[in-house]
């Protein structure tokens, strides 16, 4: 399961993010390598999960290839078709195949435009529907695929809970049938009963109309429930990456070992019995380099680079 | 359990918020007990009211919201009619309040140091060495370097150690109770871990009891050792934390259990989640808050349950509690079926 079976939707070669800065606050300048040589790849249908910490760069990472913030180097293709280093004017055609859920559904909904409207944006934008009964129907149709009722379309984001808002975000994303969604947070602001919701939605969703999703998160349990496969980030790089059933089952590199460590389950018989011996993780980065140690299991080696190299 | 008399006794606490002209309860009757050397939660969801409490014990409600009923008894005194004065004076020394977002909590004209030294002297008796004092604070509670930091101001620090000040500051005067409101929600999970391991070093160290109000009922597992559920303004259900895990009698609780995805066991291909909303505050129905989305729901319901105990330590609020906690299944017909959030 190394490389995704069949064609990939979405390949990711050595992508890198830079930006140049006040590195501390003695005010030398210094390159932040947000993104340092990634790669991955998404097979249709696949879910695959990104977790990491703040500072790993996952959400960089996801703007990087979504083109929102376009990497520093690197070369993402979708479906085949080079997406890097596109024109605007190029890239704008190839947007209605990949979409984003956003952690805040209340910054990503424009509080002055009706929900209906908001869904049937980039179908607008895409020029697909123009007759303007089909379109209502269209946004019908999408309402009820998330399950919310068709009057929805007439009521503003502020009316609806968090949830809600992001299932009216989740309508706005699958509007265009796109090839790969990319769900950032997506279920980090609601509460934790909400969460299973939306989660069941997307997976449905998922199945139904077979998109690759990148589903990005720091709530480890979250993702290994809706991944197929798992990428664990940790300054900037891949530190393991493994089916989401191995990843938790045998957890090899010391900074996958000490995030499942810290996560308490929520079972006082399984904490109390619970051995946490995992050592704690420096913020020092590991090379770039990903062994194959068990098919589809990559890991990087367990020693940090030497401090010169930070 | 402890037997000695509870640290702090909560009875009856009603708190409300004033929307255009009219009392609403934020907090609608809650009884909580904390002894000595406990750490007892407060778990629930948002508009549960847990933050709420919590702030009302500790007298740091905003204007719009003001405690209308209840008491709240330490040291012989009810905290809920002291002067703001009096309340000061115990506020940083006898009772502690640990919230989420240090940021806003830790003065950012202030270095570390200034911020501690004013706990640690109020706190000591005369001739202590305050500086040797506060650097061996921040060293308790992992800061590396504390020799170095301890002159720097919060945003010169990350998250992680802005919140590991909070917490020598909230120690610093060796209090009896300590409120910690979400302490770790903003950390990352392995911050999160490091430093509610040492809240409960120190909570063990001093004898203190601890308040901790969360959402994360993985939290509650590892920390906790009795809890509260709180849905819609009241405690639903009240357990010692394996009671309450292994035997929920309470529709939510038991709903908000087996919707938790777990790390620890196999991937289940849907998530059973509880359909439906929490009441929003102006619209509460009378009786029991989770009538509309309880598959529990009776005739009954419509007359609100006191939380009565079920076996010696555990309460639930539910007229049925003694069939949730059986297993007994719900009447198919009695589902509510609500339009999905």
């Amino acid at each position: 399961m190394a490389a995704a079976a069949g064609n990939p939707i979405l390949v990711a070669k050595n992508v890198c993010k830079y930006f140049s800065g006040k590195g501390s606050w003695f005010g030398e300048s210094r390159r932040i390598e947000a993104v340092d040589q990634v790669s991955v790849d998404i097979a249709p249908s696949e879910t695959l999960g990104l977790v990491g910490e703040s500072g790993s760069g996952k959400s960089t990472f996801a703007r990087a290839i979504l083109q929102l913030d376009p990497p520093t180097a690197g070369r993402v293709m979708l479906d085949g078709a080079a997406i890097s280093g596109l024109s605007e004017r190029q890239l704008r055609r190839l947007r209605r195949d990949m979409q984003m859920i956003f952690q805040d559904p209340q910054s990503s909904l424009n509080p002055r435009m009706k929900v209906g409207s908001i869904i049937a944006e980039p179908l607008e934008i895409a020029g697909d529907i123009l007759d303007r009964r089909a379109l209502r129907n269209r946004v019908h149709e999408l309402l009820d695929l998330v399950r919310l009722p068709s009057s929805a379309a007439e009521r503003y984001p502020h009316e609806f809970s968090g949830g809600q808002r992001q299932r009216i975000g989740i309508a706005r994303a699958i509007a265009l049938n796109p090839k790969l969604i990319v769900a950032d947070e997506a279920v980090s602001s609601l509460d934790v009963s909400i969460q299973a919701q939306v989660i069941n939605l997307l997976m449905d969703l998922q199945r139904e109309f077979r998109f690759a999703c990148l589903f990005i998160a720091h709530d480890l349990a979250v993702v290994r429930h809706i991944a197929d496969r798992i990428a664990v980030m940790f300054l900037g790089r891949i530190v393991e990456l493994a089916p989401s059933d191995t990843l938790f089952a045998n957890p090899l590199h010391p900074y996958t070992r000490a995030l499942l460590d810290a996560v308490p389950i929520p079972d006082p018989e399984v904490e109390a019995r619970r051995a946490r011996t995992a050592t704690p993780i420096m913020r020092r980065r590991y090379p770039v380099q990903l062994d194959e140690v068990e098919p589809g299991h990559f890991v990087a080696p367990s020693e940090p680079e030497p401090e010169a190299r930070q | 359990m402890s037997t000695e008399d509870p640290l702090l006794k909560v009875r009856s606490l009603r708190t409300a918020v004033n929307v255009e002209g009219t009392d609403y309860l934020i907090v609608n009757g809650v009884d909580l007990d904390l002894h000595a050397g406990e750490t007892v939660a407060l778990v629930g969801e948002s508009g549960s009211g847990k933050s709420v409490t919590a702030l009302s014990i500790a007298r740091l409600l905003g204007r719009s919201l003001r405690t209308v009923d209840g008491e709240a008894i330490f040291d012989g005194k009810d905290l809920l009619r002291l002067t703001e004065r009096e309340m000061r004076a115990l506020r940083g020394r006898a009772i502690s309040v640990v919230f989420q977002e240090p940021m806003t909590s830790l003065n950012p004209v202030l270095t570390i140091f200034t911020q501690l030294a004013e706990i640690i002297r109020r706190g000591s008796v005369v001739g202590v060495d305050v500086r040797a004092r506060a650097i061996e604070l921040l060293d308790s509670v992992g800061i590396s370097m504390p020799h170095t930091r301890i002159d720097m101001y919060p945003h010169q620090l990350s998250g992680g150690m802005r919140q590991r000040v909070m917490l020598a500051i909230a120690i610093a005067a060796r209090p009896r109770v300590v409120i910690a409101d979400e302490p770790t929600t903003a950390l990352d999970v392995t911050t999160q871990a490091q430093i509610l391991d040492l809240l409960r070093l120190h909570m063990s160290n001093m004898r203190a009891g601890m308040l901790l109000i969360t959402h994360d009922m993985g939290v509650v597992a590892r920390y906790a050792d009795t809890v509260n559920v709180m849905y819609s303004g009241s405690i639903v259900e009240r357990a010692p934390v394996r009671e309450l895990f292994a035997r929920p009698a309470h529709p939510y609780t038991r709903g908000l259990l087996t919707s938790i995805a777990r790390l620890d066991r196999p991937r289940v291909s849907r998530l059973p989640a509880i359909e439906g909303l929490p009441p929003p505050l102006t619209e509460r129905p009378s009786g029991c808050p989770f009538q509309p989305r309880c598959a529990y729901r009776i005739a009954r319901c419509s007359e609100m349950p006191s939380l009565a105990p079920i076996a010696p330590t555990h309460h639930a609020a539910c007229w049925r509690a003694t069939e949730v906690l059986e297993g007994v299944s719900p009447e198919p017909e009695r589902v509510a079926v609500e339009a999905a959030p």
